[in-house]
């Protein structure tokens, strides 16, 4: 980090030319949270860049950017006006803490863009698992895996898991578990 | 009653995937029939957003530009509920929120794909799993990038090596410059 900081403050000079750098930050969120220490994607406050919470999300006529999260001191979320004096409503700065980012300077939230290989992954997901769900109510498996062979889509169906209830399933576990420690033998 | 389990498939193979698929003659005959422009407005949605975000915008003819972008993406999320998905995902959030930011302060984010580290990523371990053969990772993990190391710096020297020949045992001759 020192050697970007200083990089980024002089640049590097080749002979009698001087070259200055821009750094850009770029990763998935899952990285992104990690490194700037506000837990993942699945947590209350997941998003680094403002101060939108999980049972917010859906809330697509909010403007989040007037609710930016500051990554060097306390940020305020829609709620924190109500509580005792203009503190983060959330005890813990909306779970995040400005010693532990790891992306010090020159980084900053301006500098720092998610990366669209995992954005298209991700998102894509999302319609996937829905047309997978809808593919096992409706019995049209076998339909969709003969339409995307027809069509040279590398999409093929792997296997049908049957549901079985909690119990029966851990019961299952346990003699898996009984079976392999009998094929591997005493330790 | 069951869960299938299907291929997981790379960026490509996505976008090839949604192109491909015919919903109409995918859901001809079932109960669904009626909801086939519904699921072919989210993919047509989808794509686009898709196309706009891996486009370098040198020269492009692309429709959307970073302002329309959010509303865009908005008219997916209220698509997707149609279909089912209830909740926004934060990959979705940001989209909408603070991808168009950085589109206006970087014009395109393709540049920043990390794409190419996943693919070396990927075939750093197809290589080390088929070496190591899942026995002493972190060893072996070393063994081949300072291989890899070797190699390229000698091959760049012009000196022709036959890498089958290199065991990991040789590892004591190598000295790195």
């Amino acid at each position: 980090m020192c050697q970007i900081e200083q990089i980024n403050e002089s640049g590097i000079t080749i002979e009698e030319f001087t070259y200055y750098f821009k750094f850009t930050f770029c990763s998935d969120w899952k990285f992104f949270a990690l490194i700037i220490g506000c837990k993942a994607a699945n947590s209350t406050y997941f998003c680094p860049w403002c101060l939108c919470s999980k049972d917010e999300r859906n809330h697509l006529h909010m403007d989040w950017n007037k609710y930016p999260r500051s990554w060097t001191e306390n940020s305020s979320c829609p709620k924190c006006p109500k509580s005792k004096k203009n503190m983060p409503c959330a005890r813990d700065n909306h779970q995040f803490d400005c010693a532990n980012n790891l992306l010090k300077h020159p980084f900053n939230p301006e500098n720092c863009v998610l990366d669209v290989l995992h954005t298209t992954l991700r998102t894509s997901d999302v319609i996937e698992k829905i047309l997978y769900k809808t593919a096992d109510d409706y019995s049209l498996c076998d339909k969709l895996a003969k339409m995307c062979h027809d069509s040279g889509s590398l999409l093929f169906k792997l296997t049908h898991k049957l549901l079985t209830k909690k119990k029966e399933s851990h019961l299952n576990v346990l003699s898996m578990i009984r079976v392999w420690g009998f094929l591997s033998g005493p330790h | 009653m069951g869960i299938s389990q299907w291929t997981t498939l790379n960026a490509e193979e996505r976008v090839n995937l949604w192109q491909s698929l015919n919903f109409k003659v995918l859901f001809h005959g079932t109960d669904l029939e009626g909801e086939t422009a519904k699921w072919e407005s989210v993919v047509g949605y989808w794509l686009e957003i898709n196309d706009f975000l891996n486009c370098l915008h040198i020269d492009c003819d692309c429709k959307l530009d970073a302002y329309t972008f959010s509303e865009y993406v908005k008219k997916i999320c209220k698509k997707l509920q149609t279909i089912g998905v209830v909740k926004v995902t934060p990959y979705f959030h940001a989209l909408i929120f603070h991808v168009p930011n950085m589109l206006v302060r970087c014009h395109s984010l393709k540049k920043y794909s990390t794409s190419a580290q996943e693919l070396k990523n990927s075939l750093q371990t197809i290589a080390q799993f088929r070496q190591s053969n899942q026995h002493n990772i972190p060893y072996d993990l070393q063994v081949n990038q300072l291989m890899f190391l070797w190699f390229h710096c000698k091959l760049e020297r012009g000196t022709t090596i036959e890498l089958k020949r290199c065991t990991r045992f040789d590892l004591d001759e190598i000295e790195l410059d």
